[in-house]
């Protein structure tokens, strides 16, 4: 910070010396300038160096391949389509989870650790119940009795504080779990729709930042068919993009934005889709920090349903009555055939917002997808979808 | 018996030399041991430290040479350029071990003309370190034609202005003898007005150096040395010569050349730095300001001598002395640029420049007390802290008709 302040204080005093520094700098130019005819830079020959025209263009500009591994175990494309989601306790009626808070050293970016606070599933087959950032993605039906045994294991103290509709007790924000101490968070799920948890002790910017967060999912239930008919028909993919930032030198400002982890992780591992498939993303924000995330799609549009709460209940519907149809036709009547639905190819979420988002790819071939601020792409936050 | 004397009275003499530093380890020991109570002493966090050196632009690439200058070996993990991260190779590797150092060339388009910040993040401990060009313009690599062009720098903002501040020491000769010591003090004027000046440049530079390489350290070595060295010297010399007063007043006006040359030897690093950085502020209208400037260097060396018999073979080697500096500053600068060494040479030219005004003053003490050589210095000050002044007044008039 200090070193910050002083390079500050340079950069705006100039001194005497400096003026007549450049009043000398620029009078050699001009003399040697008109003395030569010429400008200065034409006559001075340059050395090209042997790296430089193969990135010049290239989308990627790390030129380096991400690690396949984070330190935790579990890969952004692991975590992508990850669920959390354990079966029915049949004694006590609840879905039972387990998370434990700890410190851990992650990857974020090439070669790049950051000391973070990771949750983990300690329950769940390896690699899923190492610790990891983001925490393991939540994912309840509608109306499930939700019970979530926390354990603090790590040396701050730490709360679950989940978004949602629940009892005081469990919204994780008074009752501080201190450290090596446990909490059970009890409640029914509802309403349908795509949540998050992460911590809420203060200060809450450090917690976060830190990396105690998640995705939390609650499945709409057709009530009318006696329970567990899931109302949103199952997709092709569905997938889990947690945006967020690493603060890595802690000034407060993040260094690297990612999606799930790891920058740039899915340029280098793109994500392969096909053509007609029916793709769902759950598109959560728990960046730090900087007000807004956002997402982009290259090549597609997509329907936005934001914090997933209201939705067409069969969004096939509408792509099976067009059976015979080109491709072109279906995915056009699809795209329009659910009134609640935003049609469009950009998002942008606040701190703690989340969306919806489904489409079907028309064309083959590799799809971008980043924030479309330009800033968090050239810091980590850009994949591809490799549509075949 | 002779020599086994000696040898007791020297066991003795390294007995009493080593005995503080014995003293002093022992109380570490103890301190290190714990035994103290001092726990918070245990919890230190070394962290790495690099250093940005030189940042160059060349087509196509930023190229950086950068240094280890702290306690820990390092790792280059990420390049920044603008706030963006962006693909680099690091020769001969992202390792750092302590005091190595690794040319990181960054493929980029840059624009010419515009600031550019370069950032590396370094691991273990995840430190920024970054390094500013006000703005970006091609940076001359050692050849032939760039030479020519330092040079040329170098002689016209550094030698020619010297000369021609010379010429006019045929219409010195006539003034009346209470005017000379006006001159002189002048000259004084000049010289404490440009010592002081290398002076704060010094120690601003050397704030940015790495604190490995303790820069007001060097600082007061460079001035402290310079400024004692000369004197030593040029008492000796002085005390060897028998007709004082005459080759006194000669030696002073070389010496004069010998300071300004090492202060022009300082403001050549800082050209050709510029030149290399990219910290060019441009308009042309400003080489009026340099000229003036040197100019009174001219004026400086040619005064102690204005009465005496010197010969065009004289006047014409102080200009060089004085000059010729300049133009090795401008090829060290454009081409080499540490800040260490701008540090080193602006610390050794206030030192000689200081020296010549301490050699002025005891010798020639009646010249430059009198009110004519009081009204010198101050109208030498006062003139040196008005040019840039009058330059941005004549570069706004100039600004606003253009």
């Amino acid at each position: 910070m200090n070193k910050e302040e002083q390079k500050e204080k340079r950069r705006d005093g100039v001194s005497r010396r400096d003026f007549l520094k450049y009043a000398s700098a620029s009078a050699g130019i001009t003399a040697a300038t008109l003395a030569l005819g010429k400008t200065v830079s034409s006559t001075v020959p340059t050395s090209r160096s042997s790296v430089t025209q193969e990135f010049l263009h290239t989308p990627h500009p790390t030129g380096i391949s991400a690690p396949l591994q984070v330190s935790g175990g579990i890969t952004p494309m692991q975590f992508l389509k990850d669920y959390y989601k354990p079966p029915i306790d049949l004694l006590s009626g609840q879905r039972v989870f387990d998370l434990t808070a700890v410190p851990q050293s992650i990857t974020v970016a090439n070669s790049v650790q950051f000391p973070s606070w990771a949750l983990m599933a300690p329950t769940r087959p390896p690699p899923f119940n190492l610790p990891a950032v983001p925490g393991p993605t939540l994912r309840v039906d509608e109306g499930d009795e939700v019970l979530i045994r926390f354990h603090n294991g790590d040396r701050h103290p730490h709360t679950i504080h989940l978004h949602g509709i629940h009892p005081a007790a469990a919204d994780g924000v008074f009752e501080i779990i201190e450290v090596g101490k446990d909490y059970r968070y009890s409640f029914e799920a509802e309403p349908p729709g795509l949540f998050l948890y992460h911590c809420h002790v203060m200060p809450v910017k450090k917690h976060i930042s830190k990396g105690l967060y998640g995705a939390f999912i609650v499945d709409p239930i057709d009530q009318t068919a006696g329970g567990a008919v899931g109302i949103r028909p199952t997709a092709n993919h569905e997938l889990v993009m947690v945006m967020n930032g690493f603060d890595v030198d802690f000034d407060d400002g993040n260094e690297f934005y990612t999606v799930n982890g790891i920058a740039n992780y899915y340029l280098d591992n793109p994500i392969r889709v096909g053509v007609g498939e029916l793709v769902r993303i759950y598109l959560v924000n728990l960046t730090e920090f900087d007000p807004m995330n956002s997402f982009h799609l290259h090549g597609n549009m997509f329907r936005l349903y934001r914090t997933g709460t209201r939705f067409d209940p069969d969004p096939l519907k509408a792509w099976n009555q067009t059976a015979g149809n080109t491709l072109d036709e279906k995915v056009k009547k699809w795209l329009y055939a659910d009134t609640f639905a935003e049609v469009t190819d950009t998002v942008f979420l606040g701190q703690g917002e989340r969306a919806i988002l489904e489409f079907v790819p028309k064309h083959p071939g590799r799809f971008l997808f980043h924030a479309h601020q330009s800033e968090f792409v050239e810091l980590g936050w850009t994949g591809l979808f490799e549509v075949s | 018996m002779f020599e086994g004397r000696k040898w007791a009275v020297n066991v003795r003499v390294l007995t009493l030399i080593l005995l503080p530093f014995v003293v002093l380890g022992i109380v570490i020991v103890i301190a290190a041991s714990g035994s103290l109570g001092l726990t918070g002493l245990t919890g230190q966090f070394p962290t790495e430290e690099i250093s940005i050196e030189r940042m160059t632009f060349q087509e196509n690439a930023i190229v950086l040479d950068v240094r280890n200058v702290g306690p820990l070996d390092t790792t280059i993990q990420t390049v920044f350029v603008n706030e963006a991260i962006w693909a680099f190779d690091a020769q001969p590797s992202t390792q750092l071990t302590r005091f190595a150092t690794a040319k990181v060339t960054i493929p980029y388009q840059w624009v010419e003309g515009e600031p550019y910040e370069v950032s590396i993040l370094t691991g273990p401990s995840n430190l920024k370190f970054s390094r500013t060009a006000d703005v970006a313009i091609l940076t001359p690599q050692p050849s032939l034609a760039s030479v020519r062009d330092l040079t040329i720098i170098g002689v016209i903002v550094g030698v020619i202005p010297v000369y021609l501040g010379l010429l006019w020491f045929p219409l010195l000769r006539r003034i009346a003898s209470k005017w000379m010591n006006y001159l002189l003090g002048f000259t004084v004027g000049l010289l404490i007005f440009l010592g002081v000046e290398s002076i704060a440049e010094a120690v601003e530079t050397a704030g940015e150096l790495p604190t490995a390489f303790g820069g007001f350290g060097l600082v007061a070595t460079g001035l402290a040395g310079t400024f004692l060295g000369l004197a030593i010297i040029n008492d000796r010399a002085l005390s060897m010569r028998k007709e004082k007063d005459k080759t006194l007043l000669f030696t002073i006006a070389y010496l004069v050349s010998l300071g300004i040359g090492l202060h022009n030897l300082g403001e050549g690093l800082a050209i050709g730095g510029a030149l290399a950085l990219g910290a060019v502020a441009l308009g042309f209208s400003l080489i009026l300001g340099f000229t003036i400037h040197n100019l009174t260097e001219g004026l400086a060396i040619a005064s102690p001598i204005i009465r005496q018999p010197a010969t065009v073979a004289q006047l014409g080697t102080m200009g060089l002395i004085a000059g010729v500096p300049t133009i090795f500053g401008a090829w060290i600068g454009g081409f080499v640029q540490l800040d260490i060494m701008a540090v080193m040479f602006l610390s050794i030219g206030a030192g000689a420049i200081l020296e010549v005004v301490y050699e002025i003053a005891r010798q020639v003490r009646s010249g430059i007390t009198s009110l004519h050589g009081y009204s010198g210095i101050i109208t030498g000050l006062i003139l040196l802290y008005s040019i840039p002044l009058i330059i941005t007044y004549a570069t706004s008039l100039l600004g606003s008709t253009g």
